[in-house]
């Protein structure tokens, strides 16, 4: 019988990616088979055609457009990365999952259809080298980008869901390719053991759920609906989360990162030692009404209370409609006898003299800064790049150099703690 | 070598105290009274090419003459950087000091720095305008506040970029910027929470606003059936073309309409360009967003005087509180002078 709540994940090091034709790894390197990812992409009639491009740190390339990154997982034996999405219907969290460390798969692509008003996919650049590669953690990586040409016939929602299959059908296919390579690490990660001497301690998981282009998946299923649910960090960390947010790139959750969410990394690593990692509570960001706020953060901070938490991190996904519902459920929960530290972006303004924070309660004390997604960034003239031409509305060649505002960084804000910035008083 | 211009007044100057006070503006060569100290540190990096002096009360006499004589002064030198003071914690000097800064700054783009102990009058008025380091509150502290500046001051006349105020040891300039951290956010999110639960010190990196100013609602409207009524949105519905070109997010301008033209919808028809909300309901009846429907048929019936001839509109989603209050101040002034009694704001 398998143990509910034990995952084993094998890793593999890969630390250089090239284009190949002889799939697989060997001695750290991972070799892509164009001609195989790009005949398993267009088994999609809904994508038109891809470009297969790896965009390595240190290199002088920027990349465009990006939508989502996957990091390339694949379970061993029974069961299938990204239930909902790929395989049957099943939770994951459990069993044996191999991953390849150091590389993603970076899907970037227009949509066929123009669009109007909020929900669209905007601009996201990552650039991989010199002084604006800190404005994106994927500069960190090797990034296999699928450059998308989507069929014009189709609508946007349709393409939407094509692109985010393409992303993870590659992921799981090039982990797949390194299914017998024998692993860098084994680690089992395994939370049912309590210290009951040692503090508990919840994370507060907030998932932006408004609406298409700006949608959380979970296990292949919208969380409009959702009401704040406890989730074990293993499904989190095996799959369980699709990012389908394309709005802001500065602050959006991309697949990758929920696949090796920092928080529940960090968590992870200090459970036993100085705290026990009690549980995962997900909920929607963007609620609508004042009401729906309310529900949902008082909803969270209850369950907060019946695993009996002590403390508890909060994160967010999105702008200030988002951080909201976050400050809510802080307060609440520190109503409750929780103690809380926020992670928050800033806003102070383009020159940073405002105030930087979009909505306060007196309780949110302990606030742990990503910094400001109001400054503006000099981009510098690159040697290439990945996904389009020209910027998405302005239509500036990519090239550069061109001013961008820190919104169309790739998770150059991120709320999961990915990326290395903080504001700081100059 | 770096060329230095010293900014000093009379008592400093070796002129005497408050009885030569009004000493009037001069320019020496070299280096003088604690210019002497700033050189010592400098060592063989840097010089003192010219000292500024004026009496603390003649600067102030006449302060736009005395900052022309010094932008003269140095518009002919051009130093690589001014230092002011010194001043501690002294109100009339620290001052000058910070107008001289600011003024040579801003005109020149020559940069400056004055050292003021962080209480002293002219920290909050030039705070944002010149970099400042803190002293003690007298003289007794003119050693180190002398190394200070010239640490600080030499890595802003070399073209360093400024770094967070207290990697720096200056005084916060008032604004904050984003800078890069090797130590992750889950590592200080999880070592805060940590140090909460065990009832430690631990520092939120972003403080609490002061109280916010809480805002008094105006009075009932006394006679509705006769009051003109406005109606404002935070929206963004515009002209399909957005003339006015107001921004679809951090917006920093509002614009008025007809409301006949809104009335009619078309050539142009409206649209929202608002960033924040989808719009595509308002783009199909922009009744929706701004109720013109509803409020005409109120003044058809009587229930209120009429409508204002005029809407009003903005994008409000990542805008700053200064904007938002500048804005609103503007469309209210204009609001008044209109006759308008009473205004609904629609907001998404």
């Amino acid at each position: 019988m398998r143990q509910p709540h034990s995952l084993t994940m094998h890793t593999i090091e890969i630390d250089g990616v090239v284009l190949g034709g002889d799939a697989g790894v060997s001695n750290g390197t991972l070799t892509v088979d164009v001609i195989a990812v790009t005949a398993l992409v267009l088994e999609d009639p809904r994508i038109a055609g891809v470009e297969i491009e790896i965009a390595r740190p240190g290199e002088s390339t920027r990349i465009v457009h990006c939508l989502d990154a996957v990091e390339p997982r694949t379970k061993i034996g029974e069961g299938s990365v990204f239930p909902g999405f790929l395989g049957g219907m099943e939770t994951v969290g459990q069993g044996e999952t191999l991953r390849l460390a150091g590389v993603s798969v970076l899907v970037a692509s227009r949509y066929p259809q123009p669009f109007s008003g909020l929900l669209q996919a905007r601009e996201a650049v990552v650039d991989m080298s010199g002084d604006t590669a800190v404005y994106s953690p994927f500069s960190r990586v090797a990034n296999v980008v699928l450059a998308l040409t989507p069929n014009p016939d189709i609508e946007n929602d349709d393409y939407d869901d094509a692109v985010r299959r393409a992303s993870l059908r590659t992921a799981e296919y090039l982990a797949g390719t390194a299914a017998d390579h024998e692993p860098d690490d084994t680690t089992v990660w395994d939370f049912s053991d309590q210290d009951p001497d040692l503090p508990k301690v919840v994370y507060f998981y907030q998932l932006q759920g408004q609406g298409r282009m700006a949608d959380t998946f979970l296990y292949g299923h919208d969380i409009h609906n959702l009401v704040p649910t406890l989730i074990h960090p293993n499904e989190v960390l095996d799959g369980a989360i699709v990012s389908g947010v394309y709005v802001y790139a500065c602050y959006k959750n991309p697949t990758y990162l929920h696949q090796n969410n920092p928080i529940i990394w960090e968590l992870q690593a200090r459970h036993g030692k100085d705290m026990n990692f009690a549980g995962v509570i997900i909920n929607r960001g963007h609620n609508y009404t004042q009401a729906d706020k309310e529900r949902s953060s008082h909803w969270a901070a209850k369950l907060a209370e019946f695993i009996g938490a002590d403390g508890a991190i909060l994160t967010a996904e999105g702008g200030g409609n988002s951080a909201i519902d976050m400050m809510l459920a802080c307060q609440y929960m520190e109503q409750a006898g929780i103690k809380t530290t926020v992670v928050s972006s800033e806003a102070a303004g383009a020159d940073g003299y405002d105030f930087p924070l979009f909505y306060t309660v007196p309780e949110a004390d302990a606030i742990v800064s990503i910094g400001s997604e109001d400054e503006v960034i000099a981009m510098p003239k690159v040697e290439r790049v990945i996904g389009g031409d020209t910027l998405l509305d302005t239509e500036t060649p990519a090239i550069g150099p061109f001013d961008l505002k820190m919104y169309f960084h790739y998770c150059g804000t991120n709320q999961l703690g990915a990326n290395v910035l903080v504001g700081r008083e100059f | 070598m770096v060329r230095i211009a010293h900014y000093i007044n009379q008592f400093f100057a070796g002129i005497g105290g408050e009885e030569k006070a009004d000493a009037p503006f001069e320019v020496r060569d070299g280096a003088v009274g604690p210019g002497r100290a700033i050189e010592m540190a400098l060592g063989a990096e840097g010089e003192i090419i010219q000292t500024l002096v004026c009496g603390d009360n003649s600067f102030h006499a006449d302060a736009e003459a005395n900052i022309e004589a010094v932008i003269a002064s140095l518009g002919r030198s051009k130093p690589d950087l001014l230092i002011a003071g010194p001043a501690f914690n002294a109100g009339r000097y620290g001052l000058a000091c910070g107008a001289v800064c600011a003024a040579v700054s801003e005109r020149l783009g020559i940069p400056t720095i004055t050292g003021l102990f962080p209480e002293a009058p002219a920290v909050d008025v030039y705070r944002s305008r010149t970099v400042m380091v803190p002293t003690g509150d007298s003289a007794a502290g003119m050693k180190g506040a002398v190394e200070v500046l010239v640490r600080t001051g030499m890595r802003l006349a070399q073209g360093e970029q400024l770094r967070p105020a207290d990697v720096d040891g200056r005084i916060p300039m008032g604004f904050r910027r984003s800078w890069v951290t090797d130590i992750p956010v889950a590592h200080r999110a999880t070592e805060m929470l940590l140090a909460k639960l065990r009832g430690d010190a631990f520092a939120s990196e972003v403080a609490l606003p002061e109280g916010a100013e809480a805002i008094p609602p105006a009075a009932a409207v006394a006679e509705l059936s006769s009051a003109t009524i406005a109606l404002v949105t935070e929206g963004g519905l515009v002209p399909e073309d957005n003339p006015d070109r107001i921004e679809s997010s951090s917006a920093t301008k509002w614009a008025r309409y007809p409301i006949s033209m809104l009335e009619r919808n078309e050539n142009p028809s409206f649209k929202s360009i608002h960033a924040g909300y989808d719009s595509q309901w308002v783009d199909a009846d922009p009744d929706r967003m701004v109720p013109l429907d509803a409020l005409k048929a109120l003044a058809a019936e009587g229930v209120i005087g009429g409508v204002h001839d005029y809407f009003y509109a903005t994008t409000g989603t990542g805008t700053t509180v200064t904007h938002g209050e500048r804005m609103g101040d503007e469309i209210a002034k204009q609001l008044i002078s209109d006759g308008v009694h009473a205004v609904i704001v629609t907001s998404t």
